[in-house]
């Protein structure tokens, strides 16, 4: 692991991970699939740190009406407390700032009975201010601009994760409506000749001499 | 509740130092995890058993990861730590699976993972090892990885969206081809029709 403690190196190596400590935060974009409720923990260093992410429900073969009740995500702090509840979205990004350090609870709940797939990113964001600099006599200002500058480039990637999600949700759309588009009008085309091959016979037993000739 | 304390505990103590995703995964089923990689990404994980809810002290997790074919690139039984890694040899969803293999009624095992892919698959570690390297040009060079992955990233985008944009106009050239296919079915159907009958009343002396 690069924190670990049995690292033993050169006073650059050790600011190294001085610093990586301060400035490197986790991001994980990942694909699970929801049947009723699905809970993620992440946990957060430092109080104060941007929590940011965004999830897309990628759909299934099962047509999503409009009335369909979407996803709910609710964000547990360690202590109990709902940080963050979102409710019935098919996809969307937030952000908040992490009240205390902990782990993090992030729940979906599927209130369809239908499972369906959410791909999800979540990123812990640290920027070391004043009292991280206090503190350690080898930061500088320097390092605050690296890790702004780091913070926005996490940030551009989190708007690419979600791009890429809703691509392959747009995708998954696209094919299937041509699916069903090909299969509808088959499916018409067939119900159409066989009507009209139904309509020939039954006129034709009307017609047909066996019957009772003035019927008709 | 004390439970969950010392579950919280353990995990704070355990997970201090690294910054993973922990997944519950229940006994008897399957939890799984996918990334969605395009050909040639560089991937590297990390799993680790860290609590559950069982007395027993040798808890172990069984898992397989497997390429958007199927085919298993990664597979474990009753570890309590592995990692892998790979690079993707086809664009498509890679899956993790994770599962018990002992079966307890209500057991829970939390695995911790970690996922990287890109620019942090790469082994910082070893290139802070080479020489005594600043550590703001690390920064730097992992900033630098950083932007290119974004780049190949935004790459990878744009084709799939030349290929929806060619899908949908499949579909609607299908749709068009699917109008004129339906007028002609239907005049078709009603002058078979016409003809078929026409011939059975002559034939029956009607007309």
């Amino acid at each position: 692991m690069e924190r670990s403690r049995t690292w033993i190196g050169s006073r650059a190596i050790l600011l190294a991970l001085v610093l990586l400590s301060n400035c490197l935060r986790h991001s994980s974009a990942l694909s699970v699939s929801v049947t009723d409720v699905e809970c993620i923990y992440e946990y957060v260093f430092s109080e104060g740190d941007t929590v940011s992410g965004n999830f897309v429900v990628v759909d299934h073969d099962i047509f999503w009406g409009s009335d369909h009740p979407g996803i709910d995500l609710i964000v547990s702090s360690p202590g109990g407390n709902t940080v963050l509840s979102l409710h019935g979205k098919s996809g969307e990004k937030f952000e908040f700032m992490a009240p205390r350090a902990g782990m993090y609870k992030f729940c979906f709940h599927n209130p369809h009975g239908a499972p369906e797939t959410v791909s999800f990113y979540i990123h812990v964001g640290h920027i070391p201010n004043e009292h991280d600099l206090a503190k350690d006599e080898h930061l500088n200002p320097i390092n605050v601009k690296i890790a702004q500058l780091r913070e926005a480039l996490e940030s551009v990637t989190a708007e690419q994760k979600y791009l890429k999600a809703r691509e392959a949700r747009h995708r998954h759309t696209n094919e299937s409506t041509k699916r069903r588009l090909t299969f509808y009008t088959i499916t018409g085309y067939l119900a159409l000749v066989c009507a009209s091959f139904l309509q020939v016979v039954y006129i034709r037993r009307l017609f047909s001499k066996n019957m009772a000739y003035n019927r008709v | 509740m004390n439970s969950n304390l010392v579950f919280f505990f353990v995990l704070v103590l355990l997970l201090k130092t690294s910054n993973a995703l922990v997944v519950d995964v229940p006994s008897g089923r399957v939890k799984c995890l996918t990334e969605d990689l395009r050909r040639s990404a560089l991937s590297y994980a990390r799993y680790r058993v860290v609590s559950s809810s069982s007395a027993t002290t040798d808890v172990t997790i069984s898992t397989r990861v497997s390429d958007p074919f199927g085919e298993t690139i990664h597979h474990a039984e009753e570890v309590e730590r592995g990692e892998f890694s790979f690079q993707a040899e086809e664009t498509g969803k890679h899956t993790a699976c994770f599962w018990s293999p002992r079966f307890e009624i209500s057991g829970l095992v939390s695995v911790e993972v970690e996922w990287k892919t890109g620019i942090r698959a790469r082994d910082w570690k070893a290139v802070a090892k080479k020489g005594d390297i600043d550590v703001m040009e690390m920064e730097l060079k992992k900033l630098e990885d950083s932007v290119k992955l974004i780049h190949e990233e935004l790459i990878f985008l744009r084709e799939r969206e030349a290929e929806a944009q060619r899908l949908n106009e499949e579909t609607i050239s299908r749709m068009d081809s699917f109008g004129l296919l339906s007028l002609v079915i239907c005049l078709g159907v009603a002058g078979l029709q016409l003809w078929h009958l026409k011939a059975f009343f002559e034939k029956e002396k009607i007309l």
